[in-house]
């Protein structure tokens, strides 16, 4: 039975090789794994000295420059990253053929200070590269004695083990593998231990491999200025359109995304769409835009529009039916396309679900709030379907109490009293009565304050 | 209506009753209430309409009146949608009345009219809820048959409360709700599809 040769997983978009079927076939040589770490000691000099972001941009563009030797490529702030040699070598033709490419290209092109280190493990490549060493180790069994001399400061240690180290007469790497590895986990922490059986490749080194991240951003510049909102929508409905292709293409869904116009003088206007889940339906994007288009005021006529996406998700929304079309879909309805439209306009505020809460104040009983689940089921007792939002004083005759008109036929009373542990305790007694103009009430005499009538409720 | 008279209009072609003309088939959703199923044409509430519920205050028994149709919409899992309520509406006792309350979504009260007007025709253009209430005091007949003509290409039947009756409503249905000695008294003012108006009395229920 032929065995499988390799497994694809479209998750992670990780390859694993079955390494005896591959050899065999010829599939691959199993070449070894070559790790090349390259370390700009003065990158931040180079850039821009006080200026942390543009350092961090500066290493994401040369990873993804270094994408082009290897396909996985990872990054190590503060200075440093990594690339995988070993699987490139055939392509180019050796390794010092991608060394030189390298060099090359960092000093010329980006005109950086660098050093590179290639070993078989990430970490003592980048120990190697960090020691300012541009060597080469290609077998494993050499690290120990290529990164002996190496000083302790290349490990990822606080000031106070570094100088517990140098107190204990520890100076270099080769001081640390003559010490007895379980003293020095109890001493110094299990992480030490792991980092330098990381370096010798005895342990397995995970990394994060670098990827570019999906953008998107599209421009519409006119020979002409455009007044007309309206005139705009055409153009908008165009880069939406090209949006929602990236996103088909690329099997990604967006939550946010911006459209700005360009005047001549003014500032630039902006508009921010954000949903509530993440989509990529064209007719829908487009409406979400020209809602909020609508509801903007744009400064002066408009020479340029460009709509850019950033924050992209490859989760797709939950399908809910089998067959899509059929009776059983319009049943279970969601409502957040919907809403969605509305609340740009309304404000989320204005949009509420109301649920129960376990209290027995009527007043705390019901909630209206954004959150969807409902409530504790309340106890099966007689309440009006219109609760006041502030009890109203009723008028107290001789004959009666009047809302509309005389309140008869009560029923009741039922007291409620409760409450008095967070100073908003209640002492009532409700009544159910009928108000032959209003129709069914629900009334309370308050037994705390001079024996007040109230309307509380209304049974609708 | 005599034998005879029943033998003659089915053996001769040319002979009808004259309610069968306007009554058509029961094609209303059932209210709920078999009183006032009696009295509405097609049996329950016209589908996919404007119906205008016209009482003198708030809370007069006209919430009770849709309280089966509340029930029965939320159990097919589809939104009721409450625009501007005058009040709160009250979660315990919509719980009692066997609603499920996950389903209501209130919109308002503090938002414009227009933007009200412009909610009420978006929610049912969008076939996205099973039920729209709204409490409105202005309504001209234009917005009236605006909205009209969204329940019908949205699929969707909608309830306006108002305090008073509008004349010529283009509404597919008036109906005045009172308090009266025996629970609810409705009263049909205009009905599409009848041509004359009952009215019936609602016992409170429990």
């Amino acid at each position: 039975m032929p065995r499988p040769i390799s497994a694809l997983s479209f998750r992670d978009s990780l390859l694993y090789r079955e390494e005896e079927s591959c050899n065999k076939t010829g599939a691959s040589t199993g070449q070894q794994a070559l790790w090349l770490a390259v370390c700009l000691p003065k990158l931040a000099l180079e850039v821009h000295p006080h200026n942390e972001i543009a350092r961090e941009k500066r290493l994401e563009a040369l990873a993804a420059w270094a994408l082009q030797f290897s396909p996985l490529v990872s990054l190590h702030p503060p200075c440093s990253f990594l690339l995988e040699a070993g699987g490139s070598i055939n392509y180019f033709g050796g390794l010092a053929a991608i060394r030189d490419t390298i060099a090359r290209e960092l000093t010329e092109r980006w005109k950086h200070v660098f050093y590179q280190a290639t070993t078989p493990t990430p970490t003592a490549s980048l120990m190697l590269a960090r020691a300012g060493c541009n060597l080469v180790v290609e077998r494993g069994a050499d690290l120990r004695s290529v990164l002996g001399p190496l000083s302790i400061e290349v490990l990822p240690l606080d000031d106070k083990r570094k100088q517990h180290l140098n107190k204990t007469g520890v100076r270099i790497l080769r001081d640390l593998w003559r010490l007895p590895s379980d003293g020095l986990a109890r001493r110094f922490g299990t992480d030490l231990v792991t980092h330098l059986d990381q370096a010798l490749g005895k342990l397995p080194d995970p990394l994060n491999a670098y990827r570019i991240p999906p953008r998107f951003s599209d421009t519409r510049e006119f020979s002409f200025e455009i007044e007309e909102q309206q005139s705009l929508l055409p153009v908008v409905h165009e880069l939406v359109t090209g949006l929602c292709d990236f996103l088909q293409k690329q099997d990604l869904y967006t939550m946010d995304y911006q459209v700005h116009f360009y005047h001549r003088q003014d500032p630039v206007t902006m508009l921010h769409i954000g949903l509530r889940q993440p989509i990529r339906q064209p007719g829908y994007l487009m409406l979400l835009a020209e809602t909020k288009l609508s509801r903007t005021e744009l400064a002066a006529a408009v020479v340029r529009v460009t709509l850019t996406a950033e924050r992209f998700y490859s989760v797709a929304p939950r399908t809910r039916c089998l067959f899509p079309g059929s009776d059983l879909e319009r049943e279970d309805q969601d409502i957040a396309p919907l809403l969605e439209q509305l609340s740009p306009r309304l404000g989320a505020a204005a949009l509420k679900n109301i649920t129960t809460h376990a209290d027995h104040r009527p007043e705390y009983a019901c909630r209206a709030g954004v959150p969807v689940s409902a409530g504790p089921a309340p106890p099966d007792i007689r309440r009006p379907l219109w609760l006041l939002p502030k009890p109203r004083e009723l008028l107290n005759k001789d004959d009666g109490i009047y809302y509309r008109s005389r309140i008869h036929s009560l029923m009741g009373p039922e007291r409620i009293v409760t409450g008095w542990w967070d100073n908003h305790g209640i002492h009532r007694d409700y009544y159910v009565g009928t108000d032959d103009i209003a129709g069914r009430v629900w009334i309370y005499h308050d037994l705390t304050t001079r024996q007040k009538w109230y309307l509380h409720g209304l049974f609708g | 209506m005599n034998n005879s008279l029943r033998e003659l209009i089915r053996n001769n072609p040319h002979l009808w009753s004259g309610d069968e003309v306007c009554q058509g088939k029961p094609d209303g959703i059932p209210t709920g209430h078999a009183s006032l199923d009696a009295i509405l044409p097609g049996g329950g509430w016209p589908k996919n309409a404007v119906v205008e519920m016209i009482t003198p205050h708030w809370g007069t028994g006209e919430l009770q009146l849709l309280l089966p149709l509340m029930k029965s919409m939320t159990r097919r899992r589809r939104w009721i949608l409450w625009v501007c309520p005058p009040y709160i509406p009250y979660a315990p006792a919509l719980v009692n009345a066997d609603i499920d309350i996950s389903f209501l979504m209130t919109i308002g009260p503090n938002i414009s009219c227009r933007d009200a007007l412009w909610t009420i025709e978006k929610a049912l253009q969008s076939q996205r809820c099973g039920l729209l209430m709204a409490w409105l005091s202005h309504l001209p007949n234009g917005v009236i048959r605006r909205l009209q003509l969204a329940a019908d290409a949205g699929k969707t039947p909608c309830v306006l409360f108002r305090n008073q009756r509008g004349k010529n409503s283009p509404a597919a249905l008036q109906l005045q709700v009172k308090h009266s000695d025996k629970g609810i008294h409705a009263r049909v003012l205009k009905a599409r599809g009848a041509h004359q108006y009952h009215s019936a009395d609602i016992p409170y229920p429990g």
